[in-house]
C-alpha cells in the first residue's frame, strides 16, 4: 500500500475530496499515535488497479508551525513519518489562493518528496488550462485543477496514480524544520536535533512572510483578475452588507426559501404519497391476503413511502442552497448572522443549517458540513432537532385544533396561532440554549471564526445546482431508506403479532379488528406495561402506543391514534378523530382523558423528543459514531419527559 | 493609542503596520497573508459590532470579526 497524504488549509476541501477518491468509507484512525482524528483510507480505484493507493486526510493547517495540538498532527506526520508516505498532494484553496500556495511553498522547502498540486474550488472554471500550465512551470510540479463539489473523482483518481509513478532524485528521508521554542508544545513527538532546530519566533515570523511573498509573486506573474468583476463584488457588497438593507434582503431571501420548502414541497410531496399508495393498491388484487401482504403493503411499502415523501423537500431546499452557495451569498450571510451566533457559542456559518431545521431536520444536518470547527459542527447538530420541523405539524394540527379553544385576543391575536407560535418559540429557544450549555461544557472551546472568505460574485448554474440536489436526495434515499425499512418491518411486526384471538373477531368491522390485533400486539402490550412511566405525564396506555410508535417518525402519531380509536384510515384534518378524542371517557373517574393537562404534555413531549429514526441515522452518518445519536436521544428524552410530567403536574 | 482597523470608517484606505497582542495573532495574519505594508478598506461594518467586510489589496476580500479586526495596527496613507 502506497499512502498518499493530503495537507491544505481548514475548509480548502480536504474532506471533500478524501471522501471523492475514496467513497466515503471514512475510516477514522490515529495516524502517528496521536488522539486527534485523522483518516486514512483506500482509493475506490483499488479494486481496478494493481497499484493500492490510500490516502490520509491530515487536520487543516495555515503554516507548519503549529499553534494547537490538532495542526501540530500535520506537521509531526509530514516529518516523523517521512519514510511511510510517498506523495503529498498539497490542495490550494483558489479562495485564499495566496496563502494556501505559500504554504505549499514551506512545504516544498523542508521536504524533498513527490508533491502533486490541487487547485481546489474552480467552482467557476476561472482559473484555466493556461494558468495551470504557467504554475507548473514556476512550481516544477503538476497541477490540476478541480472543483470538489462540481465534479466526479475520474480525473482526481487518474492524477494521483500517474503522479505515483514518477521518479524523484535525491528524495528526504529525515527532513528536519525550524520551529520557534513555544511551538514545541504541540509536536510531543517530535525530537530536538532529530526533527528540529530551535530558531527565534521573528525568524519563523520572517521566513513565513518569505513565502507570502513568494507565493504573491507567483500568482501576480500567472493570474490577473478582472476589476470589472471586483468593481461589481464591491457594488453588490455595498448593498447586501449594508447595516440595514443587508439585514432586510437577508431576511427576504430566507424567508422565500422558507416558503418555497412548504409551497413547492406541497405539491410534488401529495404527488409522490399517491405514488406511494398506488404501488399498494396495485400491487393488493395481485396478492393473496395474509402474512406477506400485510408486511409488503402495510410495513414496507407504507413505512418506506414515509420517508421518499421527504425527498421533494431535501431537493428543493438544496437546489436553493446551491444557487445562493455558488453565487457567493452563503459567506455573506455568516457575516451577517456572526453576531447573533456567537452569543450562542457558534458562528454565523451555523445560521443556515438551524434554518433549514425548520422544514426537516435532515438536510439541517447535512448543511453543517460548511462549519470547519468540529466542535461547533457537533454542537449544531446535536441541537438541531429541537427546531420545529415539519412532521411536528401534523401532531401540533391536531392536538391544537382539537383541543385549544378558539378565543381571539385583542381583537387580532388568535389563541390557535399563539399556541403554535409558542411551540415554535420553545423548539428554538431551547435548541439555542443547549447549544450554549454545550458550548460552555462538552464541546467547549472558543468560536472559531476567525476569518470568512468573501468570494467574488458569480453567475450560478442552474445545471450544476440540479446535479447538488439530486446528489443530496440519492444520498438521503439510499443511507436514511435502509434504516427506515429495517424500522418499518419492526413496527410492523410489533403491531401485528400475536394477533387477536380467531373466535373474538367473528362479526366485527375490519376497523374494530386492527384496533383489537393493536391492542393485543406487542406494541399494545409494552404501551400497558409502561403505563406507570406514562401516568405523571397524564397518558395512558393509548397515548404510549401513539408515542412509541411515533419513535419511528412523528408524523406516525396521527395514523397510530386512528388505528388505536379504531377509525381506519385518518389524517389530522380527520373531524371524527377530534369528536372521538374530545368525547373519550376516562372509565375510572368519568372525567374527559384528554385535559387541557394533558394535551400540553403531549404537546411538550413532541417538543422535544427526538422522535424520528431518520435523523438519528443521519447524524450516526455524518459524526461517524453512534455515541452522538445516543446521546442525543437520551438529552432530548430527558427533556421531553421532564417537561411534559412538569406541565402535566402544573396544569392539572 | 494606536489606530487599529476597528476604528476605521467605511471607505478609508488604510495601510497594515503590525499586531497587537500575543505573538499568536502575528502568526495567524501573516499566514493568512495579511502582511505589513498591506493596503485594506473596510468594506462594511455590521449590525450591533459584527464582522466587518474588508478588500485587501487589488481583489480579496474577507469579513473580520471586530475583535480581531482591533488586533491590526494600522495607518493612514500618507502619513
Amino acid at each position: 500500500m502506497e499512502n498518499v497524504l493530503l495537507v491544505g488549509f481548514p475548509n480548502s476541501g480536504k474532506s471533500t475530496i478524501f471522501n471523492m477518491l475514496t467513497g466515503q468509507l471514512r475510516k477514522v484512525s490515529n495516524y502517528s499515535g496521536v488522539t486527534v482524528d485523522s483518516a486514512s483510507s483506500e482509493l475506490i480505484s483499488n479494486s481496478i488497479n494493481e497499484k493500492k493507493i490510500s490516502v490520509v486526510d491530515l487536520p487543516g493547517v495555515t503554516n507548519l508551525i503549529p499553534t494547537s495540538l490538532d495542526e501540530g498532527v500535520t506537521t509531526t506526520t509530514l516529518i516523523k513519518d517521512c519514510a511511510h508516505y510517498k506523495m503529498i498532494a498539497m490542495i490550494i484553496d483558489l479562495d485564499r489562493f495566496e496563502a494556501s500556495l505559500s504554504l505549499l511553498l514551506a512545504v516544498k522547502e523542508i521536504l524533498n518528496k513527490k508533491i502533486v498540486v490541487i487547485i481546489n474550488k474552480n467552482d467557476h472554471l476561472l482559473f484555466t488550462k493556461a494558468h495551470a500550465q504557467r504554475l507548473e512551470a514556476r512550481l516544477g510540479l503538476p497541477v490540476l485543477s478541480i472543483s470538489a463539489i462540481n465534479d466526479d473523482e475520474k480525473d482526481l483518481d487518474n492524477f494521483i496514480r500517474k503522479h505515483q509513478n514518477d521518479v524523484l532524485a535525491g528524495e528526504t528521508l529525515s527532513p528536519k524544520i525550524k520551529i520557534h521554542p513555544d511551538a514545541k508544545q504541540f509536536m510531543p513527538e517530535l525530537l530536538p536535533d532529530n526533527h528540529f532546530d530551535e530558531i527565534s519566533a521573528t525568524e519563523v515570523i520572517n521566513s513565513i512572510k518569505s513565502h507570502q511573498a513568494e507565493a504573491r509573486q507567483i500568482i501576480n506573474s500567472i493570474y490577473k483578475h478582472s476589476t470589472k468583476k471586483t468593481k461589481l463584488t464591491e457594488n453588490i457588497d455595498s448593498i447586501i452588507l449594508h447595516k440595514f438593507w443587508g439585514s432586510i434582503i437577508f431576511v427576504g431571501i430566507f424567508y422565500f426559501i422558507f416558503h418555497a420548502i412548504y409551497a413547492w414541497a406541497g405539491p410534488l410531496m401529495d404527488f409522490s404519497e399517491g405514488m406511494v399508495s398506488a404501488l399498494g393498491q396495485f400491487l393488493a388484487p395481485h396478492m393473496a391476503d395474509g402474512f406477506f401482504k400485510s408486511l409488503l403493503i402495510d410495513g414496507v411499502i407504507a413505512g418506506v413511502g414515509g420517508v421518499v415523501v421527504f425527498v421533494p423537500q431535501i431537493m428543493i431546499l438544496f437546489f436553493l442552497l446551491s444557487l445562493l452557495e455558488q453565487s457567493g451569498y452563503i459567506s455573506r450571510a455568516a457575516v451577517l448572522t456572526d453576531k447573533v451566533m456567537s452569543m450562542f457559542g457558534l458562528n454565523g456559518k451555523a445560521f443556515l443549517p438551524y434554518m433549514s431545521g425548520f422544514a426537516c431536520a435532515i438536510p439541517a444536518i447535512m448543511a453543517a458540513r460548511s462549519i470547519p470547527n468540529h466542535k461547533e459542527r457537533a454542537c449544531t447538530i446535536m441541537t438541531i432537532p429541537m427546531i420545529t420541523c415539519s412532521a411536528r405539524l401534523p401532531v401540533y394540527v391536531l392536538l391544537i385544533g382539537t383541543f385549544v379553544p378558539k378565543i381571539t385576543y385583542l381583537g387580532f391575536l388568535n389563541s390557535q396561532a399563539l399556541a403554535f407560535f409558542f411551540l415554535y418559540f420553545l423548539g428554538s429557544f431551547f435548541s439555542l440554549m443547549v447549544a450554549k450549555i454545550f458550548r460552555l461544557t462538552i464541546f467547549k472551546g472558543e468560536t472559531s471564526n476567525f476569518m470568512i472568505d468573501l468570494p467574488h460574485y458569480e453567475k450560478p448554474s442552474l445545471r450544476f445546482a440540479f446535479r447538488q440536489a439530486l446528489r443530496k436526495g440519492k444520498l438521503f434515499l439510499k443511507k436514511a431508506g435502509t434504516i427506515i425499512l429495517g424500522l418499518s418491518i419492526l413496527i410492523w411486526f410489533l403491531s401485528t403479532f400475536p394477533g387477536p384471538d380467531k373466535k373474538l373477531t367473528v362479526n366485527k368491522t375490519p376497523e374494530q379488528i386492527s384496533s383489537m390485533t393493536l391492542e393485543g400486539s406487542v406494541l399494545g402490550q409494552t404501551g400497558k406495561l409502561i403505563e406507570p412511566v406514562l401516568r405523571p405525564m397524564g397518558m395512558n396506555w393509548k397515548m404510549g402506543v401513539g408515542l412509541m410508535v411515533a419513535f419511528g417518525a412523528r408524523e406516525l402519531f396521527v395514523s397510530t391514534m386512528g388505528t388505536v380509536y379504531a377509525l381506519g384510515n385518518v389524517d389530522e384534518e380527520s373531524t371524527t378523530l377530534r369528536e372521538r378524542l374530545r368525547s373519550e371517557i376516562d372509565p375510572a373517574t368519568g372525567l374527559p382523558v384528554f385535559t387541557t393537562a394533558v394535551v400540553w404534555s403531549l404537546l411538550i413531549f413532541f417538543v422535544f423528543a427526538l422522535q424520528c429514526t431518520s435523523t438519528l441515522a443521519i447524524v450516526r452518518r455524518e459524526m461517524g459514531s453512534w455515541k452522538y445519536p445516543f446521546y442525543m436521544f437520551s438529552y432530548m428524552g430527558v427533556l421531553g419527559y421532564g417537561g411534559a410530567v412538569l406541565v402535566h403536574q402544573f396544569l392539572k | 493609542m494606536s489606530l487599529t482597523l476597528a476604528d476605521v470608517d467605511v471607505g478609508i484606505e488604510v495601510e497594515v503596520v503590525s499586531y497587537d497582542g500575543e505573538g499568536l495573532y502575528e502568526f495567524k495574519f501573516i499566514s493568512l497573508g495579511i502582511l505589513p505594508g498591506d493596503h485594506v478598506v473596510i468594506q462594511s461594518k455590521s449590525l450591533f459590532g459584527g464582522p466587518m467586510a474588508i478588500k485587501h489589496g487589488e481583489w480579496n476580500f474577507f469579513a473580520l470579526r471586530k475583535d480581531y479586526a482591533k488586533k491590526i495596527i494600522v495607518k493612514k496613507l500618507g502619513e
